[in-house]
């Protein structure tokens, strides 16, 4: 069986990742946590809001 | 920024995903993109043999990377965790594919249960060319099972794992996936032996 631990490394195709791919995908890495950062920040502003709108209310 | 692209060559797998999730730049995914890329492309190209389809698996499991690296443990490896995230992601595709009725399902073979698991192969020469032919034969599972084993050196019970399996389920489906691609090796060899003998007789007959 050794000779299965020798060969299946020579099986792989001598292929190459095309180049574009990386801009591709680090583009949209870029793209997923801007727009995480944007609910994120939506969310706390608009959460804010709510507070400071309940709050007065409960005060009057 | 020579000295920033050195010291990123000297960091560990592990230590570059601690880094991209604590500083979230880039540049340490874009190392670990550059250490792994063609050999996550080659594993999908292997099973799914068209470059483009190879192309498109490879982005979805980065991104699936990406998404999962919060999950990363840091005492497992890396690469292992990578390939499991790719064997899984190129089998899950490829079922979807085959229960479309794409690709059709290949014939069970039986397999004396006390056959020696290191006995399947006990040729001296194995013909590269000729098991490249048996391995296209194989389904996706038996050809997963057999790199995940024999191409990334990965243990038992880390395929066992991968495979959400037990450890002895795992070395049944190895044996199996062994004898089916013995079976498939000795049939091409048997093919060509024939193809060969037919040709001598139609070159005799010629003569004649």
């Amino acid at each position: 069986m050794n000779n299965l631990n020798e060969l299946f490394p020579d099986l792989e195709p001598d292929a190459h990742v095309p180049a574009h791919l990386q801009k591709v995908l680090l583009s949209e890495i870029d793209f997923i946590r801007d727009s995480m950062q944007v609910v994120a920040l939506f969310t706390s502003v608009f959460l804010d809001t709510a507070l400071l709108s309940v709050v007065p209310l409960e005060e009057k | 920024m020579e000295v920033i692209v050195k010291s990123i060559q000297t960091y560990s797998d592990e230590e570059l995903v601690h880094l991209f999730i604590t500083t979230q730049r880039n540049r340490y995914f874009e190392a670990l993109y550059e250490r792994y890329a063609d050999k996550v492309y080659r594993k999908c190209l292997s099973l799914v043999k068209e470059p483009a389809k190879a192309e498109d698996f490879t982005h979805d499991i980065f991104l699936k990377l990406i998404l999962k690296l919060g999950t990363f443990k840091e005492n497992a490896r890396f690469s292992t965790w990578l390939y499991s995230i790719t064997y899984n992601y190129c089998m899950d595709q490829l079922r979807v594919v085959q229960k479309r009725g794409e690709v059709y399902g290949e014939e069970e073979i039986m397999t004396p249960a006390e056959a020696d698991l290191d006995s399947v192969f006990e040729e001296d020469e194995i013909e590269l060319r000729r098991l490249q032919q048996a391995m296209a034969q194989l389904n996706t599972d038996e050809k997963t099972l057999l790199m995940m084993k024999y191409q990334d050196d990965m243990s038992i019970r880390e395929i066992a794992e991968v495979l959400g399996v037990t450890e002895s389920a795992v070395k049944m489906r190895l044996l199996r996936s062994r004898a089916k691609l013995r079976k498939r090796y000795f049939e091409t060899m048997l093919f060509l032996g024939l193809l060969l003998s037919k040709l001598l007789e139609l070159i005799k007959y010629l003569i004649n």
